[in-house]
């Protein structure tokens, strides 16, 4: 039995047991996720992080304020110029402490002062025209449809701090049916919820996922408008059409503001994981990717590994210096042009390149490649003594700090006792 | 955790360097990509994590094994300490992406390397945010008495692999019209400010946006790797766009892209390139219009300079039914391109995509792509591509 045949038996070996743990694992984390699931909604699932998911269809209304249906005619106005409070009509408000109790008026509140409409007795004309506006044949043929807020709210704490209904719902003299637009937006929120007042954390009002990110959608509504930022609330972070090119930016300028409502998962989506291929890739990039490389236009670093993942297939298409190369010195192949490298008084082109794109050097070569004519002709690997190093680098902040730092870089060109090591 | 397979003839065996290479990736299919235990608020003061996290920040994009803690104190101040292991190639789990770079192959590459660090933020302020964070990755001697150097020693000699400094901030001011930010990361092992981020963003209106954006890096590697000795110039990139939204379904964008890059007489030899300052340029603009039930976007851009020149367009629409849990998604897609190297690489390339996204149930999706491409070189192609994902979060209280 050859020694192959033993190792390819001990890799299959381990494929399998790698195998057999994968799927125990995934089974658990299935097994999981079902069971507390199905226990009572302790979880909530996230959309895999696209481009289209972001910028795909959505229905009317904002992600905080759904649109309504509200087939009625009213006038505020009127009513409070007869003098009513807005409790008579709104009777439970002041015990209502969650966003999701109805707090419209009920037929049967209408019917105090409107007569007995909610039952109708058989003696009573029916006047249902009065209020509702969408009749057939005398009968109302659409109801109130009115998805509660996406936040967390609480009239019966509001009125008990002091608020009153002016104060976040404005003056409704004037007003007569109410709509969204009569409802608190966030610039009138922060009057009060400025860190002081009341605490201005995104979590206090908006709702949180069970991860502690805030909802962006509402559960897994894929049309429900998202809550993105978006214009004078963005901080910079404004989700617009080319945000998927531009967001490097503010997330390194301001993670914590993404982690607001992102984690580790949305990252990787594109980042790490399978979203990235068909969409950012797409068409034949194996093919235009090298454009892209060179002129640095998709920061491929972001997202590979330069001595792993490009390498590895660069070499095996015969790039670079390896014992497959085909592209070589010499070869009808050859990929560089002439001039790329060569005696001193040659065009020395790929130094150019190495200075502005190291990286793309290292999607081919390794450090081997360099040290062939960089390192010093007694070092351990002797190359031809050219120096890479820019102007004025021996003696210099930057070669002493490199050499304080990490010694073994120094002895891959240099050997040891070389007073280059010492930056001499 | 993520479970990774490639069917493909990239994993097919090799018997040169790149085969060992690609086993690396390819022979480990389960990552523990993070897994941490997180506290936050604790006594109204201290955020904690403990296990395989990631930070993405002005330091890096990086994960580690270990602990990070912050601190709130007095005077809009948090105080934040981190140390454990960064996930490198010695990690069984190592995520690729995260591993350092330029020392494949080497012995420091095995080695084990603590990291620890620490930042000063500032936290509960309206109108700014800002962070100064310090980091060091080192390889010490002492843990890696075992490793076979490549002059056939034992044991490594200590060495840093990665020290930083980074600073950031982001403003928000004239009500949230004007949102300045920017970090900067100084490389102290290379003596090098190798990445710097500046942008600006006027949100004249709701429904008007104009962002300009700057961008500065250096390559960077592991200080073991000589390649940073090599990456002399940074490159530049300077981007503004511009976005409209004339009516709440519809949004319009345009946007410009200059890209700089510099060449330096070489010191040694006395080289000089045949241009010091090489350019590239593009821009292009987007529509896109979002329905109840049936979204589309239409792109086109071109580039030119530096690298190449590509011009092209896609459209984009997504179609919800099924009670929107259905999702159809149709792309075509067209490139033209001209390589400035290689006059074998011109042509075009057409893509049609088709497929749909899935919601079986809360938290679980299945994607499902198709591309059919037509190119200079192929005269059809299709690939299929499928992505089963479950998303599930636990907390302990709200």
């Amino acid at each position: 039995m050859t020694r192959h045949t033993i190792t390819t038996r001990q890799e299959g070996r381990g494929q399998g047991r790698s195998a057999a743990v994968a799927g125990v694992m995934l089974g658990l984390a299935f097994g999981t996720g079902l069971y507390v699931q199905a226990g009572g909604g302790l979880t909530v699932g996230e959309i895999p992080a696209t481009a289209p998911v972001t910028h795909g269809p959505m229905r009317g209304g904002s992600p905080v304020y759904p649109e309504q249906d509200i087939p009625l005619r009213f006038n505020h106005g009127q009513h409070l110029g007869l003098g009513l409070a807005c409790a008579r009509c709104h009777t439970k408000i002041g015990e209502s402490d969650k966003v999701a109790d109805f707090n419209f008026p009920t037929g049967a509140v209408c019917d105090s002062c409107h007569g007995p409409q909610h039952p109708r007795p058989a003696t009573e004309p029916a006047r249902c025209g009065q209020c509702h506006t969408r009749l057939s044949e005398g009968r109302v043929t659409a109801t109130l449809r009115a998805p509660k807020a996406n936040l967390q709210f609480s009239h019966k704490n509001h009125l008990a701090a002091g608020a009153n209904c002016q104060s976040c719902h404005g003056d409704m003299s004037k007003v007569r049916m109410a709509t969204v637009l009569q409802l608190p937006s966030e610039a009138s929120c922060l009057t009060c919820h400025d860190g002081r007042k009341a605490s201005s954390r995104c979590a206090t009002c908006h709702p949180a996922d069970t991860n502690g990110k805030l909802a962006t959608r509402s559960f897994s509504d894929r049309v429900m408008p998202a809550l993105v930022p978006r214009g004078k609330s963005s901080w910079g972070a404004a989700h617009d059409l080319a945000f998927v090119e531009d967001h490097r930016g503010i997330a390194k300028a301001n993670p914590s503001l993404c982690a607001q409502c992102h984690n580790e998962t949305f990252c990787t989506d594109c980042h790490a994981g399978a979203v990235r291929p068909m969409r950012i890739h797409a068409a034949d990039y194996m093919t235009t990717h090298a454009l892209d490389a060179r002129a640095n236009t998709q920061d491929c670093q972001s997202c590979h590994r330069m001595q792993t993942d490009c390498l590895a297939c660069h070499q095996r298409l015969g790039m670079g210096d390896g014992p497959d190369a085909k592209f070589g010195v010499g070869s009808s192949l050859r990929f560089h042009p002439i001039g790329w490298e060569g005696p001193p008084d040659s065009p020395q082109s790929h130094a150019f390149a190495a200075q502005r794109n190291i990286a793309t050097c290292a999607s081919c070569h390794t450090e081997d490649s360099c040290l062939a004519c960089h390192a010093t002709t007694s070092a351990a690997m002797p190359g031809l003594n050219v120096s890479p190093h820019g102007p004025g680098f021996a003696a210099s902040m930057r070669c002493s700090a490199l050499a304080a730092r990490n010694h073994r870089v120094c002895l891959k060109c240099h050997e040891p006792g070389d007073p280059r090591n010492e930056c001499l | 955790m993520r479970l990774r397979h490639d069917f493909g003839s990239y994993v097919r065996p090799g018997d040169d360097r790149a085969a060992r290479l690609v086993n690396a990736i390819d022979g480990r299919q389960i990552d523990v990509m993070f897994a941490y235990l997180e506290g936050e608020n604790l006594g109204n003061r201290v955020d904690f994590k403990l296990g395989r996290q990631f930070e993405f920040s002005g330091l890096d994009w990086y994960a580690f094994d270990g602990g990070w803690a912050r601190v709130r104190i007095p005077a809009h101040l948090a105080l934040e300490a981190f140390g454990g292991l960064q996930v490198d190639g010695t990690a069984v789990f190592g995520l690729p992406t995260f591993e350092l770079d330029g020392t494949q192959g080497t012995a420091a590459d095995r080695a084990f390397s603590p990291m620890f660090g620490a930042g000063v933020s500032l936290w509960g302020l309206k109108w700014i945010d800002a962070r100064v964070a310090y980091r060091r990755t080192f390889s010490p001697a002492s843990v890696n008495r075992k490793l076979v150097d490549d002059d056939g020693s034992l044991g490594l000699p200590s060495g840093v692999d990665q020290e930083v400094v980074s600073a950031s901030f982001a403003g928000n001011f004239a009500g949230g019209r004007v949102s300045p930010y920017g970090a900067l990361r100084m490389n102290l092992g290379t003596g090098r400010l190798d990445d710097v981020t500046a942008g600006l963003q006027l949100a004249f209106t709701q429904q008007h946006l104009l962002r300009a954006l700057y961008i500065r890096t250096l390559p960077i590697f592991d200080l073991d790797s000589i390649f940073n000795v090599f990456a002399l110039t940074p490159f530049e990139d300077a981007r503004l766009v511009f976005e409209a939204r004339p009516m709440p379904r519809i949004s319009l964008q345009a946007r410009g892209q200059m890209r700089f890059f510099r060449s330096e007489t070489t010191a040694a030899l006395g080289t000089s390139p045949v241009k010091s300052l090489q350019l590239g340029a593009g821009g292009g603009a987007s529509a896109a219009y979002r329905g109840r039930r049936f979204s589309g976007r239409l792109d086109g851009y071109g580039l030119g300079g530096e690298g190449g020149t590509r011009a092209g367009g896609s459209l984009d629409t997504r179609t919800m039914v099924w009670w929107d849990r259905l999702a159809l998604d149709a792309r075509i897609y067209g490139v033209y391109y001209r390589d400035e190297v290689t006059e074998a690489r011109r042509g075009y390339s057409v893509a049609l995509q088709l497929g749909f996204n899935a919601q079986l149930w809360r938290g679980i999706h299945l994607a499902v792509l198709g591309e059919e491409m037509f190119t200079t070189f192929y005269s059809q192609a299709f690939r299929l591509f499928g992505a089963l994902t479950a998303d599930w979060s636990f907390r302990v209280r709200r």
